[in-house]
């Protein structure tokens, strides 16, 4: 029998320790702590099935459940149209714009920009009397008086969902342009020749060959959606909180303060379970919903 | 958001900053740094080769550090994490003790959770004995670094006495004198206060830049949010505060401006214009703490000139300060001893050589950076002969002092932060006309109890 060589195992051990370390271990630790009511620091006792039980019937993470969906939803819908439009201009024979990569370049930096960066920039922007953008409505006679933003919920979630389309329609952007540009031309020019217009172009041709491409960006966009944490956490009216009236405290931002702040570290570790869950199902969903039983290959 | 970007936050998190060293300014009076290594001359150098490891969350200590390294010839090494951030820095490696400080500091948010945590050293034990220093401090100061039994865990040099701080030109127009005492009688409750403030609105002036100004006068008889029993209260008080909230924005009585927003600070170096649609305006008062003077009110400034300088306030020397509806406290820097240390005799001096003793550091220190001090025993002297030129040549001190002595500390309890948040968010609920004022208070009620499930909530 040939003798095996057990180099490789070796080889690859260092990834599996730093995943275990890292990985497993906190995973399953935390794991652990949903059954306990520690605290973040101290001793604790097991309380059994207590934090599952509780979070179930906890009206708040429920509102965070809704708050995370409403502020993704508009976002996603925003940010992939805005990326679609784009490419659509961008793969038009006809038109033939030039200088992709400088657009790119454009369309992808509000990504770059650190997160408390434009979490300051849009409160200074939004600010209700002294704020830029009020000024410029009441200026043009758009509005009568000053909007304030951030004192009721829907404007608030509209506001935080608007500020992550802009930031990240340009990486949906990106990312659905090197897909189009891998489609042969051969579909667009014999469409061409057979008199399709534009629309029927989009929506016969490129929609449906785009779709896996689609399904990877709505899929991780939806991962890091329900994971929506910093934006609500430095815009929110009470510190982090998630005013105004709740509508800004989305999963994340709940669990890290159950956790974090309160030190109800042992529900803070169901939350995020319960999140991960969640996120596991609605990727599910997502992608049944886009593709039916038979997946992307059908 | 991608999983890097969760990653490097975190990283963000934990970073901390370490200060190796740090230059000091030289001028012709000998500075308290000076000062404790001339009198060191000849003496023992006690620690000499050591090095003490303090974390905090402000650069406050670092003068301390430099002269604590003069007098006792040893090294101290400050790490500063932003306070964000700090709490959630530094328990895990109190818990673990795995390069855990000798010695570190903790805000009026959260010190009280870290005082009952047993984090910090028994310092009424032997051999430190800190509960005889009990006279030397201000009740609430020496109260806030005590834990539930009674046993100090933490000191602190400084109070945070609360006050209002007015433009003396506007007092003297509006209401014909700018005395402090005179202006403080006129802010003394509520209701005189909303008169005053509608006084002003007849001028053209408005009371505070923003609403969040009021907060700090809801509370006059120091109830604390939960009793001795666990119980919340809320007392009358706190609910009239969000009809007077309301009243205050219904009549459009401040600037509206958002507590530390650009609005906020122009306010305190000039005119501001409340929205497009509305007039220029002085705002007349800012309730601030003492580091407020040094800190905030001083330092906003217009914008630099062409050649690159910062000019001065323009409004230096129209601002005095006087008492409003109560007393109260913003913030504070305790300090203590970790358990388990490895070096608490030289931790112990560096807590006392900052937060006790007046010599041959701190009252020359205090001295020079103007902050009012919780130690009675030096108090008297040291606010003798103070004259801001700020305030007017007003002693500022002087009236801090007087404040300060009137906190009572059984007013505060742990969930002091997030509870005053929860509670100014049912305010923000009920001016916004998103609740009623019953549906506010419940509002509040249930985030409290998924916040503090232990709490019990009526």
């Amino acid at each position: 029998m040939k003798k095996k060589d057990k180099y490789g195992y070796l080889f690859i051990a260092p990834f599996f320790v730093v995943f275990i370390v890292f990985n497993i271990y906190p995973i399953l630790l935390t794991l652990f702590y949903t059954l306990t009511n520690y605290k973040g620091y101290g001793e604790y006792q097991m309380v059994g099935l207590d934090n599952w039980g509780k979070m179930l019937t906890d009206k708040f993470f429920g509102q965070a459940i809704l708050n995370t969906w409403k502020i993704w939803g508009p976002n996603i819908l925003i940010q992939l149209g805005l990326a679609l439009i784009l490419v659509v201009i961008f793969v038009d024979l006809k038109w033939k714009i030039k200088a992709l990569g400088f657009f790119r370049t454009i369309f992808y930096l509000p990504n770059l920009i650190t997160l408390a960066s434009v979490a300051m920039l849009f409160t200074a922007i939004l600010n209700w009397k002294y704020g830029s953008l009020n000024q410029i409505l009441v200026t043009l006679g758009l509005a009568n008086t000053e909007i304030n933003w951030f004192g009721k919920p829907i404007t608030a979630q509209m506001w935080v969902s608007t500020i992550q389309a802009w930031m990240w329609f340009g990486n949906s952007f990106i990312i659905l342009m090197a897909g189009a540009q891998g489609l042969s031309k051969d579909y667009f020019e014999a469409a061409r020749v057979d008199g399709a217009n534009r629309f029927q172009i989009f929506f016969g041709i490129l929609l449906p060959l785009l779709k896996p491409i689609l399904l990877y960006v709505f899929i991780t966009s939806l991962i890091g959606g329900m994971q929506l944490f910093e934006l609500p956490l430095l815009m929110s009216t009470d510190n982090g909180l998630g005013g105004p009236s709740n509508s800004l405290n989305t999963m994340i931002l709940y669990m890290y303060n159950q956790g974090f702040r309160f030190k109800n570290f042992g529900y803070a570790s169901t939350i995020a379970y319960g999140v991960f869950i969640l996120t596991a199902v609605f990727s599910v969903i997502g992608y049944k919903l886009m593709y039916g039983k038979g997946g992307v290959n059908e | 958001m991608s999983f890097r970007k969760i990653y490097s936050l975190l990283l963000v998190f934990v970073m901390v900053i370490s200060i190796a060293g740090c230059g000091g300014g030289s001028s012709d009076k000998p500075t308290s740094k000076q000062k404790a290594s001339n009198e060191n001359n000849g003496t023992e150098r006690k620690y000499e080769g050591e090095k003490l490891v303090v974390w905090s969350f402000t650069d406050e200590l670092l003068p301390a550090k430099e002269a604590f390294e003069e007098e006792y010839g040893c090294e101290v090494e400050v790490s500063i994490t932003p306070n964000e951030d700090y709490p959630q820095t530094i328990k895990p490696v109190l818990e673990s003790g795995q390069g855990a400080p000798d010695v570190f500091t903790a805000e009026a948010g959260y010190v009280l959770d870290f005082v009952n945590a047993d984090y910090y050293e028994n310092l009424s034990q032997p051999p430190y004995h800190a509960d005889a220093l009990k006279n030397d401090y201000v009740d609430y100061v020496y109260a806030t670094g005590s834990d539930y039994d009674g046993n100090v865990r933490a000191l602190s040099w400084q109070m945070t006495t609360g006050g209002i701080f007015y433009r003396r030109s506007v007092a003297k127009e509006v209401f014909g004198t700018d005395d402090p005492k005179a202006i403080g009688d006129k802010l003394s409750s509520l209701d005189k206060l909303f008169q005053t403030a509608e006084e002003l609105n007849a001028a053209g002036y408005r009371i505070f830049s923003g609403e969040a100004d009021l907060r700090w006068f809801t509370n006059p008889d120091q109830i604390p949010w939960v009793d001795e029993n666990n119980r919340l209260t809320i007392p009358d008080s706190r609910i009239d505060y969000l009809d007077y909230s309301k009243r205050l924005r219904d009549e459009e009585l401040t600037a509206l401006a958002t507590e530390w927003s650009p609005a906020w600070f122009g306010g305190m170096y000039g005119p501001i214009q409340v929205g497009e649609s509305g007039e220029e305006t002085t705002v007349f008062a800012y309730a601030l703490p003492t580091w407020g003077l040094h800190y905030v009110l001083k330092t906003s400034t217009p914008e630099e000139t062409a050649d690159g300088e910062t000019p001065k306030n323009p409004t230096w020397g129209d601002w005095a300060v006087t008492s409003g509806p109560c007393s109260y406290y913003w913030g504070g820097t305790w300090l203590g001893v970790y358990k388990n240390s490895k070096k608490k005799e030289m931790a112990w001096d560096f807590v006392k050589f900052i937060a006790h003793d007046e010599e041959p550091f701190l009252y020359d220190w205090l001295k020079e950076t103007g902050d009012v001090t919780s130690i009675l025993s030096i108090q008297e002297k040291y606010a003798e002969g103070f004259e801001e030129s700020f305030l007017g040549g007003q002693n500022h001190v002087k009236f801090f002092i007087e404040g300060g002595k009137a906190i009572d500390p059984k007013r505060m309890t742990k969930y002091d932060k997030d509870l005053d948040n929860y509670w100014n968010s049912a305010r923000d609920d009920y001016i916004n006309g998103l609740k009623t004022k019953e549906e506010a208070i419940q509002g509040f009620k249930e985030a409290a109890k998924a916040a503090y499930p232990d709490i019990q909530i009526n």
